[in-house]
């Protein structure tokens, strides 16, 4: 019990000690749908926010929380220029779910494949859902982990503090 | 130059694919097998105790029987085989359909298995001398067993046993002598096990490898199962720090009582000598095995 | 233990603080990582058979500490089980740093030395890789160089040993890959003729005929730089073919020392693939073949391996989609330790292509890839009803159509598992099946009614050949085949922004015995209410009121708090686990029942 303690403490301080401070965009290799390859250092929205948001075919959550953002993505885009990067982590059991997954349900994002997790690695993501808010000149800034319903929100009116300059917070 | 580099690498890959591939025509050995070079007149080899952690539930354990009894006839008087029974799929369900009333577990096999956590690790499974304790290749398939005492069996021993045993008819005892005679000085701390085993036993096992329906199988032998500890699952403590060359350490167990199911003409006392320091890289190796029948 | 985590705290104040000083450097320096622990306290539970032993405390945890320097990263990941949690392989007992790993990129050339995971096509050679769910690990520990020559070209070259528990294995594994995007290679720059000269120089000795036809498949796409839309996804792209193909070659050594058989030392596996992508169309293809390799898993059988994966899929732009799978392996086991059991030591890898279920029930009876053979195949269709049609309501509606069926190869020859035939060479029948191992037919009807209330109905029928996919054996007594039919309802009630109740019903209906430890039907009942977006309570009982030992009708409750803010998470869960089967990495193991009391705690930094 008592290293557990430890380690409970250690985990403590250190999510209080780490804060995101400018923290650019890792560089891993992944796949669009395509079948083609790029690079995540790469990923810009002309000095506008972006969402990075890790998912899989078999997450529920995910699926909800990206459902609750197509609904409203439109207006998202038109207050603030944001672009949302779905970043699927399938292996080879379901990526070749994710195109018609997409597809079915309609979703406009921008969608790659993550099929060997290592910008799951590089970006420290422990389960999915997990969604990144990066600002206009690509750095991490924002950062939450699972779906509660409303959720979707949360993570507008921290865009639009963002992209009003404002401090954000979990 | 580009054209002889893409060349060069075409080639390097040829041969890479070419040498790694080995196509094996026959499987078995031709000409016997080789069983070591144990045969040097005047060195005393190691015997190898090798452990089948098995259960008479467990469908898949007497394929592990096998291949110990095939590694026991192949390297004949070089190896001390042990049935453990423990576990799940050795627990006594006499109401059971179909029903396993024999109990062929003990205190010493249960001991074992806990604390190495071979059943845990799923049965059939093994240990070979029990080497590398607390690494990824300690608990062993029966596939590997094989492999792993044959890398023993030609090392020179540094302890000799020799156990002789008085068996008393009427009172259905046996009086264990065991004598630990090291063969090279050594120091580090040494324990002795003396174990009770009985072979053909005849007993409830289902077995896998036969065609369905006839699965269980109600006369099935089972052999080399370990039936108690004679001193303790643990052992006696015979070295405690050093041991000169030629010296000998007796130990005498006297009067150990055989249960009346027991057929003492099909038991035998095997011992054996581990490196039980608790600092020591190689704890827990089984430096020599010894078995003698009780009578 | 403790001195580890001051070593840890110790290395990244160093990193932290260099970071400081390097501020003038136009490189950005960053330390990044993560955190898990799942702890557990295990109490006696004689009603269900849960008996943790001594040792009432477990936990798994670990943590990644990411370092990166302009091109140059590098990590490392603490590790501690002691033991791991009730149901992980207990092998991994232990503490240390099993993965690290220095890595530097520039242009073309990738050098990564130490811990890596990679994969060669969909894997059925090659792949390490890691679910810390599931504690399935083997990464590979040697060094990988991925040679990116020209765009659409990659060469990736893996020498080392794979992870096995705390320790390596005792193979070396070694393989060689290539893969091609021939649009993108002949398409690429805006300048086509020249690289159809040159794709004409480097095959000239083919007929003109065919070359037109080549020439035409890559004349049709557009000649349009695609650099200038380097951040189009396909969605926003005019129709256009990809046409990927690749090979691979990977190899392992284990030195033989058996004295009964003679044992190949070096095994060689080849696969090459093919990928066709146009719009919304994709084919995929791949084949595999492997030569001779006895081993624990496949019996010593000394028969060559083969393998063949294809899926097509087709989206319309009206919102309906298929996807079609199928696939054959036939002794495709490949270890990098020919004893190894479990997950432990898997060089390749098959994907299970049946459905990947989330409800409890809908995985109740789990199917994984049969290694030593099996035959399937498996459909999806997809579509979205429309906002504002009869069908699609306010807000539209997704329906999913899912099926998949397995089965065993027909093997004729000698019965499995017979050790005087130990190593035998049976033969396979590609014209027809074996017994079948798996079905699996279901629909999944997703719906919004308004913006308070969405719900999901899914019906399934399920059939499981329990003796041969789960415990080897051909014997039907002790482990039945099961047919079941699942139905589940998942209501999620939304009654103010941020707040909300979600239902699960779920009911699992047999008449069979499943599995040794319970049998007949269970119904499953779940709460989970959200009070506000940092806060979830769970409350779960699955009920085996179906059993037909009526001791054994036990309800097997739980209860859940969660936490979360940003990237961090705390549950803290008490309840009764059933015993089940688990699987992973395309193995099952049984998984005994526990009643614990559970923290776990995950956060990124």
């Amino acid at each position: 019990m008592k290293k557990i303690t430890i380690a409970v403490l250690t985990l403590a301080i250190f999510s209080l000690a780490f804060k995101f401070d400018g923290q650019k965009i890792p560089s891993a290799t992944l796949k669009k749908l395509d079948g083609t390859k790029i690079n995540s250092s790469t990923f810009s929205n002309n000095g506008k926010p972006m969402i990075i948001d890790f998912w899989a075919t078999w997450c529920k959550p995910c699926k909800k929380e990206l459902d609750a953002i197509a609904e409203t993505y439109e207006d998202w885009q038109k207050e603030t220029g944001v672009k949302l990067i779905a970043i699927s982590i399938d292996d080879a059991r379901s990526s070749s779910k994710v195109v018609t997954d997409v597809k079915a349900k309609g979703w406009t994002y921008e969608v790659y494949i993550d099929e060997n997790q290592d910008f799951k690695r590089a970006m420290n993501v422990n389960n999915v859902p997990h969604t990144f808010l990066v600002n206009g000149k690509g750095e991490i800034v924002w950062s939450h982990n699972s779906y509660a319903e409303g959720d979707e929100a949360k993570l507008y009116e921290e865009l639009k503090k963002l992209v009003k300059g404002e401090k954000l917070e979990h | 130059m580009k054209k002889k580099f893409l060349l060069l690498c075409f080639f390097l890959t040829s041969a890479f694919i070419y040498q790694s591939c080995d196509y094996v025509i026959n499987a078995v050995p031709a000409g016997t097998a080789s069983t070591g070079s144990g045969s040097t007149t005047g060195i005393i080899y190691r015997k190898v105790l090798i452990e089948d952690y098995t259960g008479h539930k467990c469908g898949n354990c007497p394929a592990a029987a096998r291949e110990l009894h095939k590694l026991d006839s192949l390297y004949s008087g070089k190896i001390v085989p042990l049935a453990i029974h423990a576990g799940f799929y050795a627990n006594v369900t006499p109401t059971s359909v179909p029903a396993y009333p024999t109990n062929l577990k003990c205190q010493a096999s249960t001991d074992y298995d806990t604390f190495f956590g071979n059943s845990t690790a799923g049965n059939p499974n093994g240990l070979v001398n029990r080497i590398g304790f607390g690494g990824a290749a300690f608990i062993k398939q029966w596939s590997d067993w094989g492999s792993s005492a044959y890398s023993m069996i030609s090392m020179p021993a540094d302890f000799k046993i020799t156990i002789s045993n008085t068996y008393n008819v009427g009172s259905n005892q046996v009086t264990s002598v065991v004598t630990t005679k090291a063969l090279n000085s050594k120091s580090g701390t040494y324990n002795l096990v003396v174990l009770m085993v009985e072979d053909s036993i005849v007993a409830e096992q289902i077995d896998y490898s036969l065609p369905a329906g006839s699965q269980y199988v109600t006369n099935y032998v089972f052999n080399h199962v370990v039936r108690g500890a004679v001193n303790s699952s643990w052992g006696d403590q015979i070295i405690a720090s050093t041991i000169t060359a030629k010296d000998s350490i007796v130990k005498t167990y006297a009067n150990f009582q055989l249960s009346a199911t027991w057929k003492y003409k099909h038991c035998k006392i095997v011992a054996f000598v581990y490196d039980a320091l608790s600092t020591s890289t190689t704890q827990y190796e089984v430096l020599q095995a010894e078995s003698k029948d009780v009578n | 233990m403790k001195k580890t985590f001051a070593k840890l705290i110790l290395s990244i104040g160093i990193c932290s603080a260099s970071s400081f000083f390097a501020q003038e450097n136009k490189n950005t320096q960053s330390v990044t990582g993560n955190f898990q622990i799942d702890a557990a306290n295990y109490s006696k539970d004689t009603l269900i058979g849960a008996d943790p032993g001594s040792q009432v405390v477990r936990y798994n945890s670990f943590g990644n500490v990411n370092y990166a320097y302009g091109n140059f990263t590098a990590g490392v990941r603490f590790e501690s089980y002691q033991p791991p949690l009730l149901g992980y392989l207990p092998g991994y007992t232990g503490t240390g740093i099993p993965y690290k790993y220095a890595r530097y990129r520039h242009d073309n050339i990738d050098v990564t030395v130490g811990s890596f995971y990679d994969q060669f096509g969909s894997g059925m050679c090659f792949r390490s890789y890691e679910d810390r769910g599931l504690l399935y690990d083997n990464a590979m520990n040697g060094m990988r160089v991925i040679f990116t020559p020209k765009d659409g070209i990659t060469l990736k070259g893996i020498i080392g040993k794979q992870r096995t528990y705390f320790d390596l294995s005792p193979g070396v594994v070694r393989g060689l890959d290539g893969e091609i995007n021939l649009t993108q290679l002949f398409n690429n720059d805006s300048d086509y003729v020249k690289n159809y000269r040159h794709f004409a120089y480097k095959v000239r000795r083919v007929p003109k005929k065919t070359f037109r036809g080549i020439k035409r498949i890559f004349n049709k796409n557009s000649l349009r730089d695609s650099t200038a839309y380097p951040n189009d996804s396909i969605l926003y792209r005019p129709l256009k073919t990809q046409i990927i193909i690749g090979g691979s070659f990977v190899s392992k050594y284990q030195a033989d020392q058996d004295p009964t058989l003679v044992l190949p030392e070096n095994v060689g596996c080849a696969a090459g693939r093919l990928n066709i992508i146009r719009g919304g169309f994709n084919f995929y293809a791949e084949g595999s073949y492997k030569i001779n390799d006895p081993s624990y898993q496949n019996n010593f059988s000394y028969k060559d391996g083969k393998g063949l994966f294809a899926s097509v899929s087709y989206a319309t732009k009206g919102g309906l989609t298929f996807l079609f799978t199928g696939k054959m392996i036939d002794n495709m086991s490949f270890r990098s330790d020919r004893n190894a059991t479990n997950t432990i030591d898997m060089i390749n890898y098959s994907p299970a292509i049946t459905k990947n279920h989330t409800y409890m029930m809908m995985a109740y009876v789990p199917y994984a890839s049969q290694m030593n053979g099996e035959i399937g195949a498996s459909g999806e269709i997809q579509y979205k009803f429309k906002k504002g049609t009869l069908l699609g309501g306010k807000y539209g509606t997704d329906v999913t159509f899912n099926g998949s069926v397995m089965f065993a190869p027909d093997t004729t020859g000698l019965p499995y598992a017979q050790d005087s035939i130990r190593h035998y060479k049976y033969k396979v029948n590609y014209g027809s099946v074996g017994k079948e191992f798996f079905h699996d037919v279901n629909i999944e009807i997703g719906k919004k009614i308004n913006k308070h209330l969405k719900f999901t109905l899914m019906f399934a029928t399920q059939f499981i050949n329990q003796a041969q996919v789960q415990y080897n054996t051909l014997d039907k007594k002790d482990h039945p085949d099961v047919h079941s039919k699942i139905w589940v309802a998942d209501v999620t009630w939304r009654y103010k922004t941020g707040k909300a109740i979600r239902f699960e019903a779920q009911n699992f209906l047999t008449k069979d015995t499943v599995n040794a430890y319970g049998s007949g039907s269970w119904m499953t009942g779940l709460i989970e209410w959200t009070p506000s977006s940092n806060w979830f309570v769970v409350l779960a009982d699955q009920y085996n009121y179906g059993n037909k030992d009526a001791t054994k009708q036990v309800h097997y409750y739980y209860g859940s708090l969660i936490y979360v803010s940003g990237p961090t998470r705390i549950t803290l869960s008490y309840g009764r686990q059933r015993a089940g089967i688990f699987c992973a990495g395309g193995v099952c193991r049984f998984v005994p029942s526990a009643n614990a009391l559970t923290i776990s705690i995950s956060t990124s930094f």
